[in-house]
């Protein structure tokens, strides 16, 4: 069942997709479509557009950087020396991988093709989902972002690389305890091989690495574009407002903060602000979950982890990240 | 998967590859990126934009040449869309934001998003927004006095405050040394970053609180809402209303961008004046005034009482940012 659901899944979304296209011409088409030569597009579109490829056009470059970083790593670090450098004690392993952000600060669009590359070169899973989850919190960049971003509250910043180190230190240990399958998706194995062969075949060719990086472009763009449009639509026609009138009690208020942090689809680097624009009608502890969440999980990355893993590990992953942020931030003493 | 049809599909992605490219170097050179993205990732996409060249040039060899680049017998592992539904499918979702940009006029953030989002005003306080033009009603339509009604201590505080410090104000203001301000605004541990933009916006005979310093100079009036109160300044933004608001209200707003629109804020400062309905909404208007402090629920909050609008065309980069190393850039 579950399989299935993931094989037509790229159908579904794409179907859907091109529902909303199909509406949106004869919608607007029903309205002055032609005046003069000059198109007539609502307000609310052109809204869209803008938030459309804005999204587009900041996501594209750490995508891209993601890959040939990804490439990178393909081209010049052996399996040999990924496992070497890993620390074999879990015990270690894993406050390693949570750390390992400072090493590599990537916001959470770049991390996924990156952390795939590097699992695929034999780092451990555990190591490899904590860094996935840590890796675009715990870093100079981000912290720096909100630690300016909440000027009058500065230690959120401190709370917010504290309680994502401890979600995603608990993320892995449940990871090394439970998963014993490879998460990877089917067919990522003979890639790898496929990979390799070409790797040995035209070592020290420029031109492949680019080769390679159209093809992850394609790959993770197409989950990127998916994710940022649907984002762009519920900016347009979600008010804040409605979302924040949810938010009551403190445990719908943190779900209705990492809701909005999960739609949104926002870089991490800049997620900061926005939460700080929440400050008035939220607690900092909702704040905190919002903060958390985001980076480790939202709808664009979603569906770019479901280009890279088995549909049930993803599951998995969004259930348990999920219940840990919300228990957690529950938890924090802000 | 015979080579006609790999050819085919390489020939598309070289097509979508060169339709971002282009759509990147025109955004660039008609000067438009700054619509979608704010100025410190401009650097960013100009290397983008070498980056897509280059994939673009090799995707279109691959088109050529496909068989020698790619001659192995693995061609699943390729990515190729295998129907042609998919095909379609996952072309059309790289075409969208192509035909989007190419063929959709740009349009400037309004009054649209700022209802979605929700304005941050020099109070910090939306909530508090309803109340502060509830409470404004009654001194402003009818004689100032006690607003005597459920909000009684908000008008109790309102209409005297303001005057006395103005005068205050007016008073000490060229008696000040530099040291003096400087003293005036130290306190409060809010940091030197705050305190140097204090000193700077307050030595100005009349605050211009243009594009550079517009946030952080909004921030830093709401920190110092006392000190501040009775000073002049000039501004510029798009009209904003509520339906709350009376008819002298409008505020002035701005969309603040961190990285791209998607996290745009609006900030704003409320403004009244008497002819205040004559402006429509998203027009951009130029306002010169005094500011004048109202307190609610202990906030300090200033409201523009504007002497001059004009209006004006939008400026070209019609956001702003925050832009903490240059606190006295002005």
């Amino acid at each position: 069942m579950l399989v299935k659901v993931r094989q037509f899944l790229l159908e579904i979304i794409g179907a859907l997709l091109l529902g909303a296209a199909a509406a949106w011409l004869t919608a607007s088409g029903s309205a002055s479509w032609f005046s003069g030569f000059q198109f007539q597009w609502s307000g609310r579109w052109l809204d869209m557009k803008t938030f459309f490829l804005s999204i587009v056009l900041e996501a594209i470059p750490f995508v891209l950087l993601g890959v040939f970083f990804s490439a990178f790593i393909q081209t010049f670090v052996t399996e040999e020396q990924v496992r070497r450098w890993t620390p074999k004690n879990p015990l270690i392993a894993i406050p390693f991988g949570a750390f390992l952000g400072f090493l590599f600060p990537v916001c959470e669009c770049a991390i996924i093709p990156v952390v795939r590359r590097l699992i695929q070169k034999g780092m451990p899973l555990h190591v490899g989902v904590v860094f996935l989850l840590a890796g675009p919190i715990v870093n100079p960049v981000v912290l720096s972002s909100t630690y300016l971003a909440f000027a009058r509250q500065p230690d959120l910043a401190f709370h917010r690389g504290a309680a994502a180190l401890v979600i995603a230190v608990i993320v892995g240990v449940l990871t090394l305890l439970f998963i014993r399958k490879n998460p990877l998706l089917l067919g990522m194995e003979s890639q790898i091989r496929h990979e390799e062969a070409h790797a040995k075949a035209l070592r020290g060719k420029l031109s492949m690495t680019f080769s390679h990086a159209i093809d992850e472009f394609f790959d993770m763009g197409k989950f990127l574009l998916a994710g940022a449009l649907i984002s762009a639509l519920l900016q347009v026609y979600v008010s804040r407002e409605t979302l924040a009138e949810i938010g009551q009690t403190p445990v719908t208020s943190h779900l209705v903060m990492m809701g909005m942090a999960y739609l949104f689809s926002l870089c991490s680097e800049a997620d900061a602000f926005i939460a700080a624009s929440f400050s008035h009608s939220f607690h900092a502890s909702s704040l905190l979950a919002f903060l958390v969440f985001g980076p480790m999980l939202d709808l664009k990355t979603t569906l770019m982890l479901l280009g890279t893993f088995r549909f049930g590990f993803v599951v998995k992953l969004v259930a348990s990240v999920t219940v840990l942020v919300l228990a957690v931030t529950l938890l924090w003493p802000v | 998967m015979n080579q006609s049809s790999a050819k085919r599909h390489y020939l598309v992605r070289s097509l979508i590859l060169l339709g971002f490219t282009g759509l990147l170097a025109q955004l660039i050179l008609t000067h438009r990126l700054g619509l979608y993205l704010a100025p410190r990732l401009h650097m960013l996409s100009y290397v983008t934009l070498g980056i897509l060249f280059m994939l673009t040039l090799i995707s279109l060899r691959q088109v050529f040449s496909g068989a020698t680049a790619y001659d192995c017998d693995c061609e699943d592992a390729h990515k190729i869309p295998r129907s042609l539904w998919r095909s379609v499918l996952l072309y059309g979702i790289f075409l969208l934001p192509l035909s989007m940009g190419f063929l959709m006029p740009d349009q400037i953030l309004g009054s649209d998003v700022a209802d979605k989002r929700g304005i941050t005003l020099l109070s910090n306080d939306v909530r508090k927004l309803a109340e502060v033009t509830g409470a404004a009603n009654t001194p402003a339509s009818g004689e100032s006095g006690t607003a005597g009604n459920a909000s009684s201590h908000v008008g109790e505080t309102n209409a005297p405050a303001s005057p006395q410090k103005k005068q205050e104000a007016a008073a000490t203001l060229p008696a000040l040394s530099d040291a003096q301000i400087r003293q005036k605004f130290s306190d409060g541990g809010l940091g030197d970053f705050y305190t140097d933009m204090a000193v700077s916006l307050y030595k100005q005979p009349v605050i211009s609180l243009n594009d550079k310093v517009f946030l952080d100079g909004l921030t830093t009036m709401e920190l110092y809402a006392k000190e501040f109160a009775g000073k002049e300044i000039e501004t510029l933004g798009f009209v904003y209303r509520q339906p709350d608001f009376t008819k002298e209200q409008f505020v002035v707003a701005r969309f603040s961008v961190s990285c791209c629109t998607a996290d745009a804020n609006v900030f704003g400062i409320l403004v009244e004046n008497k002819q205040g309905s004559k402006w429509a909404k998203d027009s951009w208007v130029k306002v010169r005034g005094k500011l004048e402090a109202r307190s609610v629920d202990g906030y300090d909050m200033l409201v523009l009482k504007a002497d001059g609008i004009e209006t004006v065309k939008a400026p070209k980069d019609p956001y702003v940012y925050y832009n903490y190393d240059t606190p006295a850039g002005n």
